[in-house]
């Protein structure tokens, strides 16, 4: 057993972060409630352009594939390292849309989307989430038809991240009303600049966006399905279970802490210090627990060989970095005292009002990506073996 | 990075449950309960055959000379089968505080027993209406000419009937730590011993020392050193806790989870129930971080690295785990649990005398937190 990193994984860490640092314009570092986010500015996509420019993208690509056929583990440092800085992921093209292409795309798209990926050319929104399928994905529907060579899609997604951005939507529509539902969908590759696409801005109470997207008569032709029609469900299940740990990485939580941490040892309240307390030792005591936790959960996803034990792990991860992270925003204003609720955009905001913030930004750690209770379903089921 | 055991692990973990599923069945815990010595002889001697007490002693004073990933293997066992062992008291405390403060003489004297099992050690640490800390330590040990006379009360002594020697933590001197370590025969003339009744059944005793007198020569380490000796083996000795308050939650949902599967209201089995199954998949995730933190303070240990506060977080962490687990696994059960024929009160109430019983969990967070912020300043 031994819990550390090798030196060159040490030393990989440690280059990828002054590259990182000395790539980024000011303003691509988003501040560290969040969850990473996408290219979304010139300068985002620029830098996301420099760092493939730096070999930093498809670390454990194959070779053949334009990839450095690297240890899952580095992917998972450079991971940490971005959003450790707050700077956009990698994950979403290179890690679930690439790998997905890696395994399922023909040699075409291959081809076609492997390079440009690699290059940070393009960028990617994901189309699954609908207004009436969100935890119960395989109920979405979204339809395509057979029309020629191709599929027509009409209907509604909802919550499509980067759409308003995007060059590419990777979406799952459904093809086989007839087949159970969870074998009837596709997956497809659709131009975002289609002119069947409508993109509304949804406006998150993080100050984010999102996105709702009509698609009207949007044609695709076969070559942008990818794999076999109807296992789509089955590729994004896959997908996830190799690249969870891109979903939530401990970067943002490990930088709140420590913040936080560093507000406790300097702040003043009555003109005494706040570390003098008690109750604030204590709290320094569970907030570098929870962290140290949180941090060895994502190890163990990282660590798992077996998918199935990987989907486990992750879930498990996803509830214990979600769950510390509102605990210790609900901990850390009620530390604070008056001023706890001034915003970021405050400049008297004890910690920079980065707790105000965090206390919202939690909201979708705990929903996105699967809620917690979706979780703890996958844990009960697949980890426990209980029939719920 | 690599979070697998070696084979040699793997089999340890494997003999060691199957030993304990032959011989500590739920009978021999139940009968524990009350017992005057508190362990059965023949499960102590299966133990002392495998190695068990003598795990981490090292090989020249007769011990196998393995690491604290060893014994966080056998104390989850141990905590999974709630086996009644003074092994923890013994091997971890007592031959922790000997090979760390012990003369030549005396470990020479006391480590090859205990690792053999042939003998048992305890320690008095603990005292009536004090606390936790230092300042609890009140016991006064009398300076005679070339020694100690101690008079005065320690309580909740592990396995004291059964003990052959006892190291009690004593007050030499008025500041905080003027703490000694004394080693005392229990069945020495001016000791009285009294039987606690636990909310285990465990054996634990007050000891009452009426003019006790013990030479220098009897004393652990240096004077005035006691505490900073017993601070230190104890906190090491939290990922042995840890560990078995970890296997303990385990046993524990395993029963729980079995009778969820089974046990059907509503025409259903009650593992269909969210409400059962979330909370089972929480105690899980708990369970999973606890188990990652107590091997990281185990692994820290064995390649000299700080550990000490990563075994205080890795206990803390435990008890968390440990008890949301029994806690979880005691309510699937419904009313049948609150009944004395069934296992799953075995666990509910050990995990949280255990959780209660090394340290108090606001005391500890405070100790983590002052290192943490200290290091920042
Ligand atoms: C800011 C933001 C960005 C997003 N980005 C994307 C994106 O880029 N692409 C994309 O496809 N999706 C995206 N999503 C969608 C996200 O994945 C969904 O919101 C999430 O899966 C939950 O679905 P829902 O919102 O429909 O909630 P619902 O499924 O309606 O759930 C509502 C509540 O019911 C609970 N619930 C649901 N089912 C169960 C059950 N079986 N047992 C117990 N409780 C249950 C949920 O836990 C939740 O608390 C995004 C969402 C947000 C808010």
């Amino acid at each position: 057993m031994d819990f550390d990193f090798s030196e060159e994984e040490h030393a990989f860490r440690k280059k990828a972060g002054e590259y990182i640092a000395k790539i980024a314009k000011p303003g691509v570092a988003y501040k560290p409630t969040f969850n990473s986010g996408y290219a979304d500015t010139p300068d985002r996509k620029q830098f996301m352009k420099d760092l493939a420019k730096g070999g930093y993208l498809g670390l454990s690509w194959p070779e053949e594939y334009g990839g450095k056929g690297m240890d899952p583990v580095y992917d998972y440092l450079l991971t940490e390292e971005l959003a450790y800085q707050g700077m956009p992921g990698s994950g979403k093209g290179v890690g679930i849309i690439g790998k997905t292409l890696l395994r399922r795309g023909s040699k075409e798209q291959q081809e076609r989307f492997l390079p440009q990926i690699l290059n940070a050319e393009i960028d990617w929104a994901i189309g699954y989430s609908e207004p009436d399928a969100g935890s119960d994905l395989g109920s979405l529907k979204l339809k395509a038809v057979r029309d020629g060579d191709g599929w027509r899609l009409n209907g509604q997604k909802r919550f499509s991240s980067s759409a308003h951005f995007a060059e590419w939507y990777f979406l799952m529509a459904r093809t086989h009303p007839d087949r159970p539902k969870h074998k009837g969908i596709t997956l497809f590759m659709v131009e975002m600049d289609h002119p069947g696409i409508q993109v509304n801005p949804m406006w998150t109470i993080d100050g984010h966006r999102t996105n709702e997207v009509f698609l009207d008569d949007v044609w695709v032709p076969d070559s942008q399905v990818v794999g076999e029609p109807g296992q789509a469900f089955y590729y994004v299940a896959e997908a996830l279970d190799f690249e969870r740990h891109v979903l939530f990485p401990l970067g943002p939580i490990q930088r709140l802490s420590e913040i936080f941490l560093e507000w406790l040892n300097t702040a003043t309240i009555d003109g005494e210090p706040v570390r003098d307390r008690p109750e604030a030792k204590r709290l320094a005591g569970k907030i570098a627990r929870g962290l140290e936790v949180c941090r060895l959960q994502g190890l163990s996803v990282l660590a798992a060989d077996d998918p199935k034990v990987a989907t486990i792990r992750s879930s498990m991860n996803k509830i214990a970095m979600s769950e510390f992270g509102r605990a210790l925003a609900d901990e850390a204003l009620e530390m604070m005292g008056p001023g706890a609720w001034l915003s970021d955009s405050d400049p008297d905001a004890p910690a920079g009002g980065l707790y105000a913030r965090a206390q919202i930004a939690v909201v979708i750690w705990i929903i996105g990506a699967g809620s917690n209770e979706i979780q703890r379903n996958i844990i009960a089921r697949r980890g426990l073996g209980l029939p719920v | 990075m690599d979070l697998d055991f070696t084979e040699e692990q793997k089999q340890l973990t494997q003999s060691l449950r199957r030993m304990l599923g032959d011989k500590c069945g739920a009978d021999v815990v139940r009968r524990m309960e009350g017992d005057e010595k508190g362990y059965p002889d023949d499960l102590w001697r299966e133990v002392a055959e495998m190695g068990l007490p003598g795990l981490t002693i090292s090989e020249q004073y007769g011990g196998l000379g393995l690491g604290a990933l060893e014994q966080v293997i056998a104390f989850e066992e141990l905590g999974r089968a709630l086996a009644p062992v003074p092994l923890f008291v013994s091997s971890v405390l007592a031959a922790g505080l000997l090979e760390r403060a012990g003369s030549e003489a005396q470990k020479g004297e006391w480590l090859p027993a205990i690792a053999s099992g042939e003998a048992v050690l305890s320690i008095a640490w603990l005292e009536p209406g004090n606390s936790f800390s230092e300042k609890g330590v009140q016991m006064s040990a009398g300076a005679t000419g070339d020694g100690y006379r101690l008079n005065g009360k320690k309580f909740m002594v592990q396995f004291a009937a059964a003990a052959d020697r006892l190291i009690v933590l004593v007050r030499s001197g008025p500041n905080p730590t003027d703490i000694d370590l004394v080693m005392v025969d229990p069945k020495a003339k001016g000791i009285t011993l009294k039987r606690h009744k636990t909310m285990v059944g465990d054996a634990q005793f007050e000891v009452a020392f009426d003019n006790v007198e013990v030479p220098a020569a009897d004393r652990l380490g240096a004077a005035g050193e006691g505490w900073a000796h017993w601070h230190h083996v104890l906190r090491t000795g939290m990922i042995a806790l840890a560990a078995w308050g970890i296997g303990c939650g385990e046993g524990a949902m395993t029963l729980g989870t079995d009778y969820a599967k089974e046990r059907e209201q509503f025409g259903v089995p009650i593992g269909s129930f969210q409400a059962i199954a979330h909370p089972f998949a929480d105690a899980a995730t708990l369970l999973a971080g606890a188990r990652m933190i107590t091997l990281e303070a185990a692994w820290a240990k064995d390649t000299g690295r700080p550990h000490t506060r990563l075994a205080t977080m890795a206990w803390l962490e435990a008890c968390d785990a440990s008890r949301t687990a029994t806690k979880v696994s005691q309510n699937a059960f419904g009313g049948i649990g609150f009944t004395r024929d069934i296992d799953i009160q075995l666990y509910f109430r050990r995990a949280r005398q255990h959780e209660l019983s090394w340290g108090n969990p606001d005391a500890l967070n405070e100790e983590v937190g002052t290192e943490v912020l200290s290091e920042l300043a």
